[in-house]
């Protein structure tokens, strides 16, 4: 009898093993799967912003927090958007810079890797100032706009946290650049919150409701 | 069929070897494997900790930040993921089960770290690294759990997140096949690999069975051969031993006595060869031999018996060793003769006292067994001297100077002198010579008549032997009888003696038949009286010379009737059984037993002539000679009183009604001739024979005999012959 015990304890402890570790991942994908807070970005280029769109084509701006570990995938991914745009778009990365860190802080590999890739200028953000002019939040926002300054689309171009791959973002922007259609106007952002103070994280229903309101 | 599931087959009651064999060999590599797995979790959990701190350390809000989830679940969900079976591995190793969480685990871990590095392809090899490890349990049981958590990872994903598995991309909604297919593919060419790596396992345990097996019978035969050449070792080590006790005890009695653990001969000349050595180096250095022989051993041994008589000789030997110094070797040489070398001696007169003290110690009684013996010994000394270079020359002049102290008396010491050398050695010649005697005719007969001392009538001869030497002329009977009674020559010699002597009276019984019934005397030595064939020779003796065995009388002293009285009474019956007549000879002078007397079948005693020679005189002898003579008329005997050389013996011979007689006062022993000539001419009176020339012919005797003849007058000779006698 004892060693059908110490199998039945075995069992019960394997199957507890075993849940604990699901509820661990499934933590680890909620998170992941958590979206941050979406822009409701202007549908015209903004006048007052320094920066200028292509009037030849369109142009690609993301919002980035030089630290966030979650928007190494979006570089990764606007890197993999950039070589499928085969140059029919010019893009902006802009990396905010609170005010209370030195000069250099926002220079990071994340910094270096969006500099790295065709097509796109890295631009310093100081204070997130260009940021709130598009009405950014969310590190990884990025939004698309037309020739005429016109917004295409405002999302993030990550399946999940931090997560490199196919997504629908990526994807509807390469549409919208290669065959000038788009499946999605909006996809969630996962990424960092730009600016202290602001919501982490918003649930599923607030994500689905911004497209709606978008 | 080769069993590739082990577990299973681990409870059977019969397993072949190569069952077991293969059974430890996986358990050993699941072990080995569990062991490994606990490493590499350990050094997973630390590389996702790695992981989680260089991809994600932190997470940001503007300018506030805080540590990244990730790094939480490295460290705590990893933990979760690598203790159990880290803990499993320790508590468990080798357990199915613990394998099947390791897989779980090992995959899991790939899940978690896939997670941590933010979904990159790169890190999804970490799955396909962590099946090919999963693999080295060489059990494909084990690549089920761990299937079985990818393929719930990816449905799971697929259900809640599906873009994470199937992509976003129209061609992408069927990538979950192509995950699947890779694990599959990745399954099967692992499931094809363990198959074929347990098979080679399998070959290799039946092989190891098979090397064991015929080890195994190597090793018992070893074991055998082992056990063997031990126990023949064993053997050889207690034969050698016995060998070198034997050897051990085969040269202690090469050179000791087995008796009295003395010195032996060979020792003896040993120390005799050292002692001389020294001797000739150092001119100062003396020392002697001492030869030593019990007077009466012979006495004690057929009186009391050998055992007795060995017992003596140890006791005697024991006495030795207590007298003699330490450094003195002391020796049986054989029989009762002992040796003594006395080294180092500070003069020579320290021997004869050495001796003296010998005498007096061995002279003390003796005690064997209830019986008191008193034993005397004579010693021979032989003292160094330069002359000598050999050690037996030593040891043989102190034989020799024993022997003269044998001769006088007994009981005493001698030493040695180069006369008793010269002596010994004539001696010794002559019994070379006498070898030869009867071959080369040297040795002739002489007769003495025996006569009635009432009618003087020839009543028989005594045949006596005498030898002439080629050189030496005539030697006496008394100077080789000895030689020939010690070599034993005797025994040829008698033989011819009997023979001749009856060949001669046979002739003249021929040539006169009236006087066929006198009788011819032979003398038996003891040695000829012990021959077992002696009645079968004398009865061929007789046949073969065609004489009457009434006419051969024999002579036998009393003192060998007296050394074996059964044996001697029942040769004596045999003898008489041929006709042939008995004699005892020199009566009075042994230890007759007068109750066996009665019991021999003799016919005649022949009083010693020691008692005849005396018979004159006031001292009681006469009354002897008249005792003995009425024993014999009592017990029907005939009475010869030999060495008869006076009128007045002869006289004194009648007055005592003695028969028969014979010595120089009737006729001194005669040649063939003149005794055949007495034999045919002087019939019937003896002594008118005796009166003729032929019977003058002085007889051929030794010088004490010849003046006895020289004195031997007429009158005595005028006895009739009647009789003939040989001594030998």
């Amino acid at each position: 009898m004892k060693p059908k015990k110490n199998r039945m304890i075995l069992l019960a402890t394997g199957a507890l093993w075993i849940l604990i570790i699901c509820a661990g991942i499934g933590v680890l994908w909620s998170y992941a799967r958590t979206p941050g807070v979406a822009a409701t970005a202007p549908e015209q280029w903004p006048s007052d912003s320094p920066l200028r769109h292509s009037a030849d084509g369109a142009t690609l701006v993301m919002m980035a927090h030089p630290h966030c570990p979650c928007t190494r995938a979006s570089v990764g991914e606007l890197a993999r958007l950039m070589a499928q745009a085969q140059g029919r778009v010019k893009a902006y990365v802009l990396f905010v810079k609170p005010s209370d860190f030195p000069d250099g802080w926002e220079k990071t590999d994340l910094s270096a890797s969006a500099s790295a890739i065709p097509n796109v200028t890295v631009v310093r953000d100081d204070e997130g100032v260009e940021a709130a002019r598009f009405h950014a939040a969310t590190s990884g926002q990025t939004m698309l706009y037309d020739a005429r300054g016109k917004l295409l689309f405002s999302g993030g171009i990550t399946g999940a946290r931090g997560h490199e791959g196919d997504n629908a973002g990526r994807a509807a922007i390469v549409s919208l650049l290669t065959t000038n259609e788009s499946g999605e106007k909006g996809t969630p952002v996962y990424g960092c919150p730009l600016f202290a103070g602001s919501a982490e994280c918003v649930t599923g229903k607030e994500v689905v409701r911004a497209k709606h309101e978008h | 069929m080769q069993n590739m599931n082990t577990d299973e087959s681990a409870g059977a009651p019969f397993r072949s070897r190569a069952e077991n064999l293969f059974d430890e060999h996986r358990q050993a590599i699941f072990k080995r494997t569990d062991r490994m797995f606990a490493v590499l979790m350990l050094v997973q959990w630390v590389a996702g900790i790695a992981a989680a701190l260089w991809f994600s350390p932190k997470t940001w809000a503007g300018s506030q930040s805080q540590t990244h989830i990730h790094v939480w679940a490295a460290i705590f969900l990893g933990s979760v993921i690598s203790l159990f079976p880290i803990t499993l591995t320790l508590l468990r190793p080798g357990e199915t089960s613990t394998r099947y969480i390791i897989a779980t685990a090992q995959v899991l871990m790939s899940s978690l770290l896939i997670h941590l590095t933010g979904g990159r392809i790169e890190t999804h090899f970490h799955v396909f690294g962590s099946l090919a490890f999963i693999s080295c349990y060489r059990d494909w049981r084990v690549l089920v759990p761990a299937t079985i958590v990818v393929a719930a990872d990816h449905f799971l994903r697929g259900v809640f997140w599906p873009e994470s598995v199937y992509g976003v991309l129209t061609v992408s909604n069927w990538r979950w096949l192509e995950h699947a297919g890779w694990v599959l593919f990745e399954d099967a060419f692992l499931f094809i690999a363990i198959r074929r790596n347990v098979s080679e396992m399998w070959d290799i345990a039946e092989r190891t069975d098979e090397i064991k097996g015929l080890n195994e019978g190597l090793e018992t035969r070893v074991a055998e051969r082992t056990a063997q050449l031990v126990t023949s070792n064993e053997e050889l080590t207690r034969e050698v031993a016995e060998r070198k006790q034997i050897e051990k005890q085969l040269l202690h009695n090469a050179f000791h006595d087995g008796l009295t653990g003395l010195a032996n001969r060979a020792l003896f000349i040993d120390h005799l060869h050292l002692a001389l050595g020294h001797a000739q180096r150092h001119e100062t250095h003396q020392f002697a031999v001492l030869f030593l022989d019990l007077d009466r051993f012979k006495t004690v041994n057929d009186s009391l018996g050998h055992m007795a008589g060995d017992k003596l000789l140890v006791e005697i030997a024991r006495r030795l060793e207590r007298v003699m110094r330490p450094g003195d070797t002391v020796a049986r040489l054989g029989g009762d003769e002992f040796a003594v070398l006395l080294d180092d001696l500070g003069e020579a007169a320290e021997a004869e006292t050495v001796a003296k003290r010998l005498q007096r110690e061995l002279a003390l009684p003796c005690d064997l067994g209830g019986h008191e013996v008193v034993t005397t010994v004579s010693i021979g000394i032989a003292l160094s001297s330069s002359e000598y270079h050999r050690p037996e020359d030593l040891l043989r002049d102190a034989d020799t100077a024993m022997y003269r102290a044998k001769k006088l008396g007994k009981a005493r010491h001698e030493v040695f002198e180069h006369a008793m050398h010269a002596s010994a050695m004539d001696l010794l010649g002559l019994e070379r010579d006498l070898r030869w005697a009867v071959e080369r005719g040297e040795l002739f007969l002489q007769y003495q008549p025996i006569v009635s001392l009432d009618t003087g009538e020839l009543r028989g001869f005594e045949a006596l032997v005498r030898w002439r030497h080629p050189k030496r002329g005539v030697i006496p009977p008394a100077k080789f009888i000895p030689i020939a009674e010690e070599t034993g020559l005797i025994i040829p010699i008698g033989k011819w003696v009997l023979g001749e002597a009856c060949r001669q009276m046979r002739q003249w019984q021929l040539l006169s038949p009236a006087h066929a019934h006198l009788p011819m005397n032979v003398n038996l030595s003891g040695r000829q009286f012990m021959q077992p064939n002696l009645p079968d020779q004398i009865a061929e003796v007789l046949r073969e010379t065609g004489l009457d065995a009434r006419c051969l009388k024999l002579e036998i002293t009393e003192s060998v009737v007296m050394d074996n009285i059964e044996t001697a009474i029942r040769t004596l019956e045999q003898l008489r059984a041929l006709g042939v007549e008995l004699s005892i000879d020199d009566f009075g002078t042994g230890y007759s037993s007068l109750s066996y007397l009665q019991r021999f079948p003799v016919s005649t005693l022949k009083i010693d002539r020691s008692f005849i020679s005396r018979i004159t005189e006031r001292d009681g002898t006469a009354e002897i000679v008249s005792t003995i003579m009425k024993l014999a008329r009592t017990l029907g005997m005939d009475v010869v009183a030999e060495g008869v050389e006076t009128e007045q013996q002869r006289a004194q011979l009648r007055a005592l009604e003695c028969e028969f007689a014979q010595g120089y006062y009737f006729s001194r022993p005669v040649d063939s001739d003149a005794a055949e000539a007495c034999f045919l001419r002087s019939l019937p009176s003896v002594a008118h024979l005796l009166q003729t020339e032929s019977c003058r012919v002085p007889p051929v005797h030794t010088a004490p005999d010849a003046a006895r003849a020289v004195h031997a007058t007429p009158a005595a000779l005028q006895l009739r012959v009647e009789s003939t006698q040989v001594r030998v």
